[in-house]
């Protein structure tokens, strides 16, 4: 256990390039607005570049960066007066560990994609739209000649496919 | 929506939308190393160099510099980890680097200043930052001039040249460009470390393709600054010597790396102590130099011989961390240590550190070294301030004071609070600080100044007690086990609190109840000897809940621990003192 050495340029490079995945989808995931999503993942690494740490792994390191991110994102909510409900930390902090794991999230990640191949037809259009090509629903809806209200239905039909579908995939 | 689905959408996005996923490090690595040397303005040099000139020794706080908190704390405030505290440490080490500057502006003024575009810099990395000649403001281009200043704020820093060449500082240092008779070159102005090959100066000409210190080379290192004040450049040139060591200085140490020599003297005559050589070997590891001396009494003198210098505190810090017996190695940076882990073995080290003469000098330059110091040297400053409100010294308020000004983040909420009870006024606003910023809304309890709400409320503050009663009124059944919300409720209570106590008592005590139906005895347990813990603490008054109400509870919990194991026994702490 030993604190973290004074870094050089190359280090924090490594450092935030191994983390700033995990710091950003935390925010997200905690409810940070996304016109701030940005901004914040830089003060969180900032903070953490100049706060004490032991560091204790990579697990100790992403908790401690998470600790930082909901701080940080506290503040920056009550600095902008916006009302945002944020999750239980308790809670979201179990979720969040029980997701990332030892790896990222790379099992939860690599269960999607294997579900996603169980996703066909007009469902699978309607994802990849939404969230490849990044379009609102009405857009969606448009392209498929769909009603807003259908398109909205098959993302909740398809969602719920895909969160059972990893869950055993994970509990495998 | 559940956390689960907001999971899943998060997943969704990172894989259909992976290329849409900015990458920061750029932004974050510029931003960090703008934020790690700063940006030099000519009033904030001004202002530091009246501070420097009204105070040049530690011990006092410029009224006009505002406590950390004030600044703009960022995280984990009642740590007093922010960025304000690295910006104060900064403004700090700039200060005490344009010292070096002014000093050595005397000598090099005389030289001259023409441009020198054979000796461009491609590009400069680290914390590194070159000043131009006149008003020490910051060079944008990608040349040095004589005349110009290379000031490392944080170490290990590199200066890349355009050649190829590199000058790699491993420590924070002040460079003067300048010209001799054969070109270019630089010189340290701080004398914090020079570097030499043979009985010259390296320059940035001889230096090559690289520079690079590492385990097993044998370049000589001296602290310049335990040298005569003779053994600058210019005096050596004139008088064509080298500095003795047998001079009449304070003391001399002298290290070879790989086979290490060192040689220790002082001038006092009343001082038996003489070391000439110790043997010993320097080993670099990951964590950076380290000192292996040979035995404990070698190092023992050693130390005994540096702490009567004016010069090498970071070799003295080596050495004293050596020198402790390996119980006693919480002092060590290099070691684990556990702050306020074992009170009584750190009072028989407040005993055997008292037995060595001038420690407490030694302390003092040690804090003006700790500049020097990477982040793993300096962890152990929290240790030595639990020694420093240990052993209640009239000068620990004066060495705290000091160390507040270099290093705060060091400092614990208790410390804190312990310091402004002691009457520090510095301490004193940084409670209040923390407690006024946190009393405005308070959206859950992480971060809380307890400590320093509990101070202020028992001194009749405004503040302090309303975020106390905040704190009651917004804690959570989750809250109750660590002791902070007892430690709120006992300081309402040592203020006349109108049963504060009886009702966070009940609650704790409903909670314990609720618990044990759960079937969770863990939890319950832990709650209940909270509850013990506090109620009996809480008997001695307010004067008895400093120092450390939080650890004293979580302590006395933890050695009850090992004997409560069954629900009834935990049932019987409650009927024990009527809370059932």
């Amino acid at each position: 256990m030993e604190a973290m050495p004074a870094q050089t340029p190359l280090e924090v490079e490594e450092l935030v390039g191994r983390y700033q995945g995990s710091v950003r989808g935390f925010l997200a995931f905690m409810g940070c607005p996304a016109d701030r999503l940005d901004d914040l993942v830089q003060d969180v690494f900032l903070s953490f570049l100049t706060a004490r740490f032991e560091d204790r792994g990579a697990a100790a390191t992403r908790g401690f960066l998470r600790r930082i991110a909901r701080n940080i994102l506290l503040k920056a909510l009550e600095r902008d007066r916006r009302q945002i409900v944020l999750p239980d930390p308790t809670e979201a902090e179990r979720a969040w560990v029980e997701y990332e794991s030892e790896d990222g999230g790379d099992r939860y990640l690599t269960a999607l994609r294997e579900c996603l191949r169980g996703i066909r037809g007009r469902a699978q259009e309607v994802l990849r739209l939404r969230y490849e090509e990044n379009v609102q629903l009405v857009g969606v809806a448009d392209q498929l000649g769909l009603t807003e209200s259908g398109v909205k239905s098959i993302l909740v039909r398809s969602k719920r496919k895909l969160r059972d579908c990893i869950k055993r995939r994970l509990q495998a | 929506m559940a956390l689960e689905d907001r999971i899943l959408e998060l997943a969704l996005e990172s894989h259909f939308g992976e290329q849409r996923t900015p990458d920061h490090t750029r932004e974050i690595v510029g931003r960090w190393q703008a934020g790690a040397v700063g940006s030099l303005r000519p009033a904030e040099l001004a202002a530091m160099m009246r501070a420097l000139a009204a105070e040049p020794r530690h011990g006092h706080v410029p009224e006009d510099w505002g406590g950390p908190v004030e600044a703009a704390p960022e995280v984990d405030r009642e740590r007093g980890s922010s960025r304000s505290h690295t910006r104060l440490l900064r403004t700090v080490i700039l200060a005490a680097c344009l010292g070096g500057i002014a000093l050595g502006l005397a000598f090099w003024r005389s030289h001259d200043r023409a441009p020198v575009p054979d000796l461009p810099f491609a590009t400069v990395t680290g914390a590194v930052q070159v000043l131009g000649a006149t008003g020490f403001v910051a060079r944008t281009g990608n040349s040095l001039e004589s005349g110009d200043t290379i000031l490392v704020v944080h170490a290990p820093a590199t200066v890349a040249l355009e050649s190829g060449g590199m000058v790699q500082a491993l420590s924070p240092a002040l460079f003067k460009v300048g010209e001799d008779g054969e070109g270019i070159g630089i010189e340290l102005l701080d004398g914090t470390l020079r570097l030499e090959a043979g009985a010259e100066p390296l320059w940035l000409r001889t230096i090559g393709t690289s520079l690079e210190l590492e385990a097993g080379s044998t370049v000589r290192m001296e602290f310049a600054s335990m040298a005569p004040r003779s053994a600058s450049k210019e005096s050596r040139d004139q008088s064509g010597q080298e500095p003795s060591p047998e001079a009449s200085v304070p003391s001399v140490a002298r290290l070879d790396w790989n086979q290490v020599v060192i040689q220790a003297h002082f001038d006092a005559p009343d001082r038996a102590l003489l070391v000439t050589s110790v043997a010993g070997r320097v080993v670099v590891d990951p964590e950076g130099l380290g000192l292996v001396l040979p035995s404990t009494g070698d190092a023992l003198c050693l130390a005994r011989g540096l702490t009567l210098s004016v010069a090498d505190r970071l070799l003295f810090l080596e050495l004293a961390a050596q020198m402790l017996p390996e119980e006693y190695r919480i002092w060590n940076p290099r070691i684990d240590y556990e702050p306020a882990r074992k009170r009584d073995q750190r009072l028989a080290l407040v005993e055997l550190l008292g037995r060595i003469d001038g420690l407490w000098n030694v302390f003092e330059r040690r804090i003006a070294a700790v500049r020097t110091l990477d982040y793993s040297s300096r962890d152990y400053l929290p240790a030595l301030l639990d020694l420093l409100l240990d052993l209640g010294r009239e000068d620990a308020l004066f060495i705290a004071r000091a160390i507040w000004l270099e290093e705060p983040e060091a400092f614990l909420p208790e410390h804190i609070v312990s310091l402004a009870e002691r009457g520090a006024f510095e301490f004193e606003r940084e409670v209040r600080a923390r407690v006024e910023l946190w009393s405005l809304d308070v959206r859950n309890l992480e971060g809380v100044p307890f400590y320093s709400a509990v101070f202020l409320a028992l001194r009749g503050d405004d503040a302090g007690r309303l975020l106390l009663e905040q704190v009651l009124e917004r804690s959570t059944s989750s809250d109750l086990s660590n002791g902070n919300v007892a430690l709120a409720a006992l300081g309402l209570e040592g203020i006349g609190g109108s049963g504060a106590w009886e009702q966070a008592a009940r609650r704790m005590a409903l909670e314990v109840e609720r618990e044990l139906r759960k079937g969770d005895l863990r939890i319950a347990m832990n709650l209940a000897l909270t509850l013990e813990a506090a109620s009996r603490l809480g008997r001695n008054g307010p004067e008895g809940l400093f120092p450390g109400l939080r650890d004293a509870i979580l302590r006395e919990r933890s050695a009850r621990s090992q004997v409560l194991a069954s629900e009834a026994e935990i049932r019987a702490i409650l009927d024990e003192h009527g809370w059932r």
